[in-house]
Formats: C-alpha cells, sequence, structure tokens
C-alpha cells in the first residue's frame, strides 16, 4: 500500500465540535497518495452529507474512489485536506490510539468477505466489540448478542464456529457484530459482493430494517439493482461524486 | 529461469527476513556448537588422557603390603614368567604443619631411583626434580590444597611426633596417580635418605608391575598377579590389598566415559530440537511465499526447481551456521577438555580438534536443516499454482479437527481470552515443534537438578550407612581398649569403635580365586555403621564365622546366596564362613563384614584394631576436623601412631566437586537449549501475527485497544510457555531417572537415590516465564502497532 501524505500528520486531541445533524458529514475531503509513478488523487473535493435512517448506495467502476470515501468515514485512513465528522466527531483529527475505541463505539464496519475471526463462534464474534468497549455487565452483552442473533436470524447458529455456516449466514453474523454496540452509523463494502441473490436480498433486507430503525446505512455496491433500491444512490468517478446538485442529500426528519 | 536469478532470490530472502534468517542460524549453531564441542571434548580427552596415560608407564598391578620387603624379592618377581617390570615404593603419611598452626595430612612417597623409573613414571614440573636429601617435591595437585613453591620450606611431623623441616625442590607430576584434591590429602616425594632420616627404614610396602604382553586382558594381567602375590607371600611379606586396573586405560576413563554418554544424549536433545526448530521456521517462510511460488510455477518454475530454491536458502543458513559453530565448538571443547584435564591432573597437549569431528559437524549443519526442511518445502512446492495463489492463511481450516471442536465448548473466559487459547492450537504442527523446542530445553535443566538432588540424598545415604563423623586410621595395630579410652577423653567424641581391617580374598570353588577385598571386622553392636539389609540378616554378636557381604560383590561373584559357606584367603591364612546377609552397597568397592572377634581368631591377633571410627557431637566438616585433630594428637600424645583421619566431609565434598562441574557445564547447556527454545517461540510468535495480520485489522475495527491486541498475543505466547514448562516437567521425570542411573554408576557405582528436585521445577517455570514473556513481547508490540489501514484497506 502507497504511503499517504496524509501519514506525516501528527494526530492532536480530539476536538468534539457540534457538528450538524447529519451523522456522517464529508467536507471537501481530498486524498492523495505518493506511489513511485508520482502523487494519485483518490479523492478530489468530496463533500457528502448522510442522515440518521438513511440508507445509501455508492457505486462507481473499480478505482473511482469509493473504498476510500468508506475508509475515511470509518477512520481507516486520513484525509490529506477537508473535514470529516461522523457521529459528531471529527474524525480526521482522532489519533490512532483512541480510534479504534471510537471506531467501536460509533461506526459498524462490515467488510466483503465476512471477516468473522474463525477461532471464535458465532456468538462470541458477536460479544466481542462489546468486550473490548467494555460498558456493559457479561450478561447485559450475553443477551444483546441473542437479540442481535435473533435479528440476524441466526440464534441457531450461535455456538457454531464459521466453517460451519454458509457466506451468506456469515455476513448475517458480520452485521449482528456491526451492531453490537449499537453504533449510529454501519459501513459495507461490497455486502453482497460474494453471495448469491437470494441470500444478497436476505441482508440488504437487513439494511433496510436497520435504516429504518434509525441507523445510517452507507453500503457500496457494485450490483446497481441494490443501489436503486436504496434511499439514495451516490455515483462516483475518478474521485468525485458526480451526482447533481442534490449530492449533499435530502435532509432525514 | 536463470540459476543467477535463483540465487538473486536466496540472498534477497537472506537480507531481507533479517531476523528469520538469525533464528534459523542460531537454530543450526546451537545444534552442531552442542555435538562439536561434546565430541571434541571427549575426543581430545581420549587422545591425552589414554595417550598420556600410556606414556606414564602405568602399572598392571599394584600390591600394598603389612610387612616391608626389599629389592632383592623386587629382583624376584621381575624374573618371574610374564612379569616384564616390577618396582618398589614405599609410602607413608605426614602432617604437614602450617604456619597459623593448622595441620594437614602429607603422603610422602620414596621412590628407589628416580633417576630410573620404570613404572608409574614421576615427571618434573617446576623447579628441581627429582629432590635431593632433606628436600621434597611437591606433586602439582597439591596446589589446590595450599600455596607452596621451590625454595619454600615446610615443616612436617610424623606419626611418632617428631617434626622436621625440608626444603621445597619444585613440583612434580604424576599423571597415574589419584589428584591430591580427591581426598584432601597433600602428595609429596621424597628420597630414601629422607625417609630414613624421619625414622623409617627404606624398605618398601608398595610393589607395581607390568606384563610381558602389552595386550593381556584384565584377567590375563590378575592370573600373573596372583602368582606374583603368592610368590610375596611365600617369602614372609603379608599382602593386604591388590589392585588390578583395566588394561591400557586410565582409571578416571570409565567416568569420563558414562559422562560422555549422558553429555552425548544432551548433544543429540540439542540436535534433535534444532531441526524441530528448522522445521518450524522454514514450513513457514514457505508458507508465507506460497503466492510467490504461485506465481514461479505459473511463468514455468518446475517443481524440483522451485524446491531447489528453498534448499539452496536451507543450506545457506546451514554454511553460515557452521562459520559460527566450527570456531565456537573448537574453543569450547578445548576449555572442557583442559578442565576436566585439570580434574584429572594430566594435560591437554594436542589441542585440535580431529578432522572428522568438523566432518560430523558439517554433516549436521547442512544435512539435519535439510531433513528438516525437506517436507515443508515440498509440501509447499507441490501445491497447484490455483491453490498457492489463493490465499489460504489456515484461517479455512480452522474448526475441523477436534481439538478444534473441544476448545469451541470453552466458555466463561472473555472472547480476548478465548481467542488467545484458541489462537494457542490454532497451527497444531507449529505448536508442536515449538513446544518440543522448548521443552527440550526444560526436561534438560529440570533433570539436572534432580539429579544433583538425587547425588545429594545418595551421598547423604552413604553418610547415614556409616554412623560416624571420623575415621582414624593408626599406623601400626594398637590395643582396642587403650585406644578407644583415649578418643573417648577427647572433648566431643560420643563413640569410638575400634574396628579390624583386613584383606581378603574369596577360593573359588572353581579353584579360581577372586581379587582382594576389603573386610571390616566390627565390635559387637557397632553402632557406627547402619547397613540396609537386602537379603538374609545383620551379624549377631557372639556368633561364629558369619559374614555380611554387600550387593556390589554379587557382580563378580554371582553364584553367592545368602546361606552359602564362602571360604576366604585372609592375610594367607584359609578360612571358612557363612554367609549370613547381603547389605546394599554405600560406595564403589564392595564390603565384607564380620565379627571382629571372629576376625581376630581367624588371623590368631587379639585385641589390636587398626581403625577407629569416632562419633562427634558437631556434625559440620569443620567440627568434624578440630575433633578429629584432637583425636589424632590425644593418641599420638599416648604413644599411639596415626597414619591418617578421615572426615566424611572430605569424601562427600570431593565428590561434590567433581560432580557440580558436570552439573555446572550441562545447566549452561540446558539454559542454552532454553534460550533458543525461547528464540524459537519469538519466530513462531512472529509468523502468528504476520499470518493473522488481517484479522489484527479486524478485532481493530471492531474496537480493539493497542493494549488489548498486546494482551491478547503476549497471551498466547505466555500460554505456550506455560504448556512447554508442563511437558518439561512431565518429560523429566524419565529423563532424570535415566540420568541418575546413568551418572550414579559413573560416581558412585550404583543407581542414585532418586529425588525430584521441586525447587528445578519451579526455577525452570521462573525462567520460561520470562523466556516466554521476552519471546513474545515484541511481536505482541508489533501487533498493537498494526493499523486497520495497512492490512484491511485496500484489499
Amino acid at each position: 500500500m502507497p504511503p499517504s501524505i496524509s501519514d506525516a500528520r501528527v494526530p492532536v486531541a480530539t476536538t468534539v465540535r457540534p457538528a450538524a445533524t447529519h451523522p456522517v458529514d464529508l467536507r471537501d475531503v481530498v486524498k492523495d497518495y505518493l506511489t513511485d509513478a508520482g502523487a494519485f488523487r483518490a479523492l478530489d473535493g468530496v463533500s457528502l452529507t448522510v442522515g440518521a435512517g438513511e440508507f445509501i448506495a455508492v457505486v462507481g467502476k473499480s478505482g473511482c474512489g469509493k473504498s476510500t470515501l468508506l475508509n475515511m468515514i470509518t477512520g481507516i485512513d486520513r484525509p490529506t485536506a477537508g473535514e470529516i465528522w461522523v457521529a459528531g466527531t471529527e474524525v480526521s483529527r482522532l489519533s490512532e490510539r483512541t480510534m479504534a475505541g471510537w471506531r467501536g463505539r460509533n461506526v459498524g464496519v462490515i467488510f466483503q468477505f465476512f471477516q468473522l475471526l474463525p477461532t471464535l463462534t458465532v456468538i462470541e464474534n458477536v460479544l466481542l466489540p462489546m468486550d473490548f468497549e467494555g460498558s456493559r455487565s457479561t450478561r447485559e452483552r450475553h443477551e444483546r448478542a441473542m437479540y442481535l442473533l435473533e435479528q440476524v436470524e441466526m440464534v441457531d447458529q450461535a455456538d457454531k464456529l464459521p466453517l460451519s455456516t454458509s457466506g451468506g449466514q456469515q455476513q448475517r453474523v458480520a452485521i449482528a457484530r456491526a451492531m453490537a454496540n449499537d453504533a449510529p452509523v454501519l459501513v459495507a463494502d461490497e455486502p453482497t459482493g460474494n453471495l448469491d441473490s437470494v441470500t444478497a436480498d436476505a441482508v440488504f433486507e437487513l439494511f433496510e430494517r436497520l435504516a429504518r430503525s434509525g441507523k445510517t446505512v452507507i453500503m457500496v455496491t457494485h450490483d446497481v439493482e441494490l443501489a436503486a433500491r436504496t434511499d439514495r444512490v451516490v455515483h462516483m468517478a475518478d474521485g468525485r461524486i458526480t451526482d447533481g446538485p442534490d449530492q449533499a442529500g435530502p435532509h432525514v426528519g | 529461469m536463470s540459476g543467477s536469478v535463483r540465487w538473486r532470490k536466496v540472498r534477497g530472502d537472506l537480507g531481507q527476513y533479517r531476523a528469520r534468517t538469525a533464528l534459523v542460524v542460531a537454530s543450526i549453531a546451537i545444534g552442531a556448537f552442542a555435538v562439536g564441542t561434546i565430541a571434541g571434548t571427549d575426543a581430545l580427552l581420549r587422545q591425552n588422557l589414554n595417550d598420556g596415560y600410556a606414556a606414564t608407564r602405568p602399572a598392571a598391578a599394584s600390591m600394598y603390603t603389612a610387612t616391608g620387603f626389599d629389592r632383592e624379592l623386587v629382583d624376584v618377581v621381575r624374573a618371574m614368567p610374564g612379569v616384564d617390570q616390577a618396582e618398589g615404593r614405599r609410602s607413608v603419611i605426614v602432617r604437614l604443619l602450617g604456619a597459623d598452626g593448622t595441620a594437614r595430612e602429607m603422603l610422602l612417597t620414596a621412590l628407589p631411583d628416580f633417576a630410573d623409573q620404570r613404572i608409574d613414571l614421576v615427571g618434573p614440573q617446576a623447579g628441581r626434580f627429582p629432590p635431593r636429601r632433606s628436600e621434597v617435591a611437591f606433586e602439582r595437585s597439591s596446589l589446590r590444597l595450599m600455596d607452596v613453591a621451590p625454595g619454600d620450606t615446610v615443616r612436617i611431623r610424623t606419626p611418632g611426633g617428631r617434626e622436621y623441616d625440608l626444603d621445597v625442590s619444585g613440583l612434580a607430576h604424576e599423571p597415574g596417580a589419584s589428584p591430591a584434591f580427591y581426598f584432601g590429602r597433600l602428595n609429596a616425594y621424597v628420597t630414601f635418605e629422607t625417609l630414613r632420616d624421619l625414622g623409617w627404614d627404606d624398605s618398601f610396602d608398595e610393589l607395581r608391575i607390568r606384563v610381558d604382553d602389552p595386550t593381556a586382558t584384565r584377567a590375563e594381567v590378575r592370573a600373573i598377579a596372583d602368582d606374583v602375590r603368592l610368590r610375596v607371600e611365600r617369602a614372609g611379606v603379608s599382602v593386604t590389598f591388590a589392585l588390578v586396573p583395566e588394561p591400557g586405560q586410565h582409571p578416571a576413563n570409565d567416568l569420563l566415559q558414562s559422562v560422555f554418554v549422558v553429555l552425548g544424549g544432551i548433544g543429540l536433545l540439542s540436535l534433535v530440537m534444532s531441526g524441530f526448530l528448522v522445521a518450524n521456521t522454514v514450513s513457514v517462510i514457505v508458507a508465507q511465499q506460497t503466492r510467490q511460488i504461485g506465481l514461479m510455477k505459473a511463468v514455468g518454475g518446475r517443481d524440483g526447481q522451485i524446491a531447489g530454491i528453498y534448499l539452496a536458502l536451507v543450506i545457506s543458513y546451514g554454511l553460515i551456521a557452521l562459520a559460527i559453530a566450527i570456531p565456537a565448538a573448537a574453543l569450547a571443547a578445548h576449555g572442557l577438555a583442559s578442565l576436566a584435564a585439570g580434574l584429572l591432573n594430566f594435560d591437554v597437549t594436542q589441542a585440535l580438534i580431529p578432522l572428522r569431528i568438523v566432518a560430523v559437524q558439517v554433516a549436521i549443519g547442512l544435512l539435519v536443516p535439510l531433513v528438516a526442511a525437506a517436507v515443508p518445502v515440498w509440501r509447499g512446492v507441490r501445491m497447484t499454482v490455483r491453490e498457492a495463489i489463493r490465499d489460504s492463511s489456515g484461517a479455512d481450516h480452522y474448526g475441523h479437527g477436534r481439538m478444534d471442536a473441544l476448545l469451541a465448548r470453552l466458555h466463561g473466559l472473555s472472547r480476548p481470552a478465548l481467542l488467545s487459547i484458541r489462537n494457542t492450537f490454532r497451527r497444531k504442527t507449529r505448536l508442536v515443534l515449538t513446544l518440543v523446542a522448548l521443552a527440550l530445553g526444560g526436561t534438560v535443566f529440570m533433570s539436572v537438578f534432580t539429579v544433583r538432588d538425587s547425588l545429594y540424598a545418595t551421598l547423604e545415604d552413604t553418610v547415614r550407612y556409616f554412623n560416624y563423623d571420623v575415621q582414624v586410621e593408626l599406623a601400626e595395630p594398637a590395643r582396642a581398649a587403650t585406644v578407644t579410652a583415649e578418643a573417648l577423653r577427647v572433648p566431643g567424641v560420643l563413640v569410638a569403635e575400634p574396628w579390624r581391617f583386613a584383606s581378603a580374598q574369596r577360593l573359588r570353588p572353581d579353584g579360581t580365586e577372586s581379587a582382594s577385598r576389603v573386610m571390616f571386622g566390627l565390635p559387637p553392636g557397632a553402632t557406627t555403621v547402619r547397613p540396609v539389609i537386602m537379603e538374609g540378616r545383620w551379624l549377631v554378636p557372639g556368633e561364629g564365622n558369619a559374614l555380611v557381604a554387600t550387593a556390589n560383590l554379587l557382580g563378580d561373584e554371582p553364584d553367592l546366596r545368602v546361606g552359602d559357606t564362602v571360604d576366604l584367603r585372609i592375610q594367607g591364612r584359609e578360612t571358612t564362613w557363612t554367609l549370613v546377609g547381603i547389605a546394599q552397597s554405600p560406595t564403589m568397592a564392595p564390603f565384607l563384614y564380620v565379627g571382629s572377634d571372629a576376625l581376630e581368631r581367624s588371623l590368631g591377633d587379639v585385641g589390636r584394631v587398626g581403625i577407629v571410627m569416632i562419633g562427634t557431637s558437631d556434625h559440620s566438616a569443620a567440627g568434624q576436623a578440630r575433633i578429629g585433630a584432637a583425636v589424632r594428637e590425644r593418641l599420638e600424645a599416648a604413644g599411639i601412631g596415626i597414619a591418617a583421619t578421615t572426615t566424611t566431609s572430605d569424601v562427600t565434598d570431593t565428590l561434590f566437586t567433581l560432580f557440580d562441574t558436570l552439573v555446572l557445564f550441562i545447566s549452561v547447556m540446558s539454559v542454552l537449549l532454553g534460550v533458543v527454545g525461547g528464540l524459537g517461540l519469538a519466530g513462531t510468535m512472529t509468523m502468528n501475527v504476520v499470518e493473522r495480520s488481517r484479522e489484527i485489522g479486524i478485532i481493530r475495527a471492531i474496537g480493539a485497544t493497542d493494549q488489548a491486541v498486546l494482551l491478547i498475543f503476549l497471551a498466547e505466547g505466555l500460554l505456550i510457555g506455560f504448556i512447554a514448562w508442563l511437558v518439561g516437567a512431565l518429560l523429566s521425570l524419565p529423563v532424570s531417572w535415566l540420568l541418575s542411573t546413568a551418572l550414579g554408576e559413573a560416581f558412585v557405582q550404583r543407581p542414585l537415590s532418586f529425588q525430584v528436585s521441586w525447587q528445578g521445577v519451579l526455577l525452570w517455570f521462573m525462567v520460561v516465564f520470562w523466556l516466554s514473556t521476552i519471546g513474545s513481547i515484541l511481536p505482541a508490540w508489533r501487533a498493537a502497532r498494526i493499523t486497520v489501514r495497512e492490512v484491511l484497506a485496500y484489499e
């Protein structure tokens, strides 16, 4: 992975300023990478707001910057310029040390390849983020984990290892894990990319339910049919959002 | 793919992964070093010991007499069939008085003609040798007991109480003699003129012979020695003891052989450990390069060509390791050989390790890693391109095995703790290899402590067996009642038991005779010996010719049974005894116990004893020495000459000195093995972090802090260390039993009294805790530094 220009930035203490009502607010975000072939601009002044309970899809060709965009929102990567506000925190100013804890509480991340820990059972995978966050008692954690597994229809597989479950089931568990700490924002990178259409549908319905319950859901996908079913589709090309004037998105009230 | 490009890859891999290269090189080097050091030390000792010993023209047989004899008898013996050379000596025990008032026993030996020595040559070491009249030359091993130099003057006191000054002319070296520090007694040489000046006559009391046939077996030598003894006794000289050692071998040869069997076992263990570590590391290297292998195959690389690259890498590791191990082993072998030579009082003159040892090291340094790497390399290159390019991190396989299923049922712990535990068992082959390496070091370490404790327990058993503190040997037999009464007057003496001593040979039914055996005649109700009866019973006061033998006699007399009649020749007289019991053997030499009254009747000599066993109130080494000296003074003042006083501390201290040197060496080796095992653990943890970097990214994505990640990996490392400790502790039981049997036979000629050392087990627990912590902390820290961006962001 090429070094990022923003790697030179020294993180400073978090400054939480009251942001807009939007759970996700990107303002003129730029991301440049240094490669042996020269500087490469992955995001070119992207601005985007996503409201609570809004379910958006980010689409675009490979290399258009959609994964980079997601990584900015989750704090996995840092912008070269601009501001990124998520759940009321300017994410780009968090230190690496505090980032993990912040992320665990505020952002649920769902990866394309499920990324369940193979040595933990289904329920243990869901419990793990709560263990890191540490605010709930043991009993509360277990109760919540079972509740979440019920929501994703995986209660019967609670004590199984990931190896004993299908791809679709693993993705459901990944969604439950992403919800473990009741994060207000969910980010999913190609969550149905490795699933058959029936399973993909079922997973998508889960996202819809979560959005209806007030979560902000941002999904990167190649599946234009699924994208069309979301509240809003954000098109990206060459590091920019190519949608029209309403790219800032409707305010969800 | 051209050869030069392949070599570039090999060089590149060596340079790029320096920590891994260092680990594999260290693993190979330790095995080659251990084997080279032990084999080299053994070779140097054998070369120098036996060759050096042979150069001194060692005696084939030695006889010690109760009455003196002259040169005429020596000439007669020299002319006997089978005898090549014969020589007489005289040895007396005096006391050397220190300036601080202390006195130390000294064995003074007079040779008939220093310029024309024929047997057991004594050579010059420093200053002037041989000494002249009124001069004395010290055997060089005496310098460990006291400082003395040519030109000094020393004062001696004879058993008769007279004192004389002798000038120290120089130092001598007698390779075949027991070193002075073994028994805490100085060794020195004087002329017969000096001996006469000190009050002795110039008769001999030792006869040493060499035989015509240099290839004669021990049995053949013994037959010649028996003829010589008979001839000597016919001349009216009483032979008290005859010694026939194994021909052509230094007396310490058996001891060294046993020790080297043990060391060889440790060398082998270190080699096995080295192999496991190499296999472990190479399998990880290959696993990490799976995609590269797939790519090489995709561009036309054949299995053999690709395997050749990795085997060339392994050979490179071996060559680097040998460049370190060969010179290091040569140095260590020379150092160890010199240390052992110092303990055995001979010199290492030929210092070059035989080439065959170097060849063995080269073979080990190249073959062991090749064999260890063969399977993982072949497995790696046999993968199809599709398999190799597809990610196969092992995550796909977790959950198949029974262990995985069992661990999945583990509940009640936090998930991070469960991660640590289950990840420990994830790569089972790698875990086993790591455990074996670490456990082997622990096994050796704990075994050494157990063997040490077992030796101490054995020596304590021996001391309990002989329930005395000081043994006083009289210069001449004296009246038992007088000796006992005088000894009991000394403050601190609680018990004074007079023992008779004689030398006896068994007259076997087939007409042959045994070697001389030590026979003790004990007073009725003796308390200074507490034998452990294995069969039959102990002596009963007042019974006739009853005999109890120690169990190690049965090795040479396997036909004997309790109840048998035994014919013995005791100082020329043929007698008959009944074997009533077999007792445990406390020392390497077999003993015969009889009642002193029965022995006196057999010898026709009543009421006189040669030994007094003293029990003191103070059992410390200093107390025994102090009271023993007081008893000597008392008896000498009463006109009873004393030949020697020996405390039990003197005897046990000598064995401790010898044994502790060996224990120290083995302990150092085992710590080295442990450190390499720790390196193996560090390597394993490093590989685990690298392989699980994506999972680390996941757990950081879901909220794990640096500390949480660090603790997960640290806990895994500590768990591996704990399991290795447990396995090592369990393995150390049979291993230490084997070691204590082997070393017991070597040092005290019987298995040691086995005693597990909990101190060793605990100490190793602490060592392995620190090794595991140090071995895991850096990989764990590295894991904690991994960011999500590094491993997940751009898949």
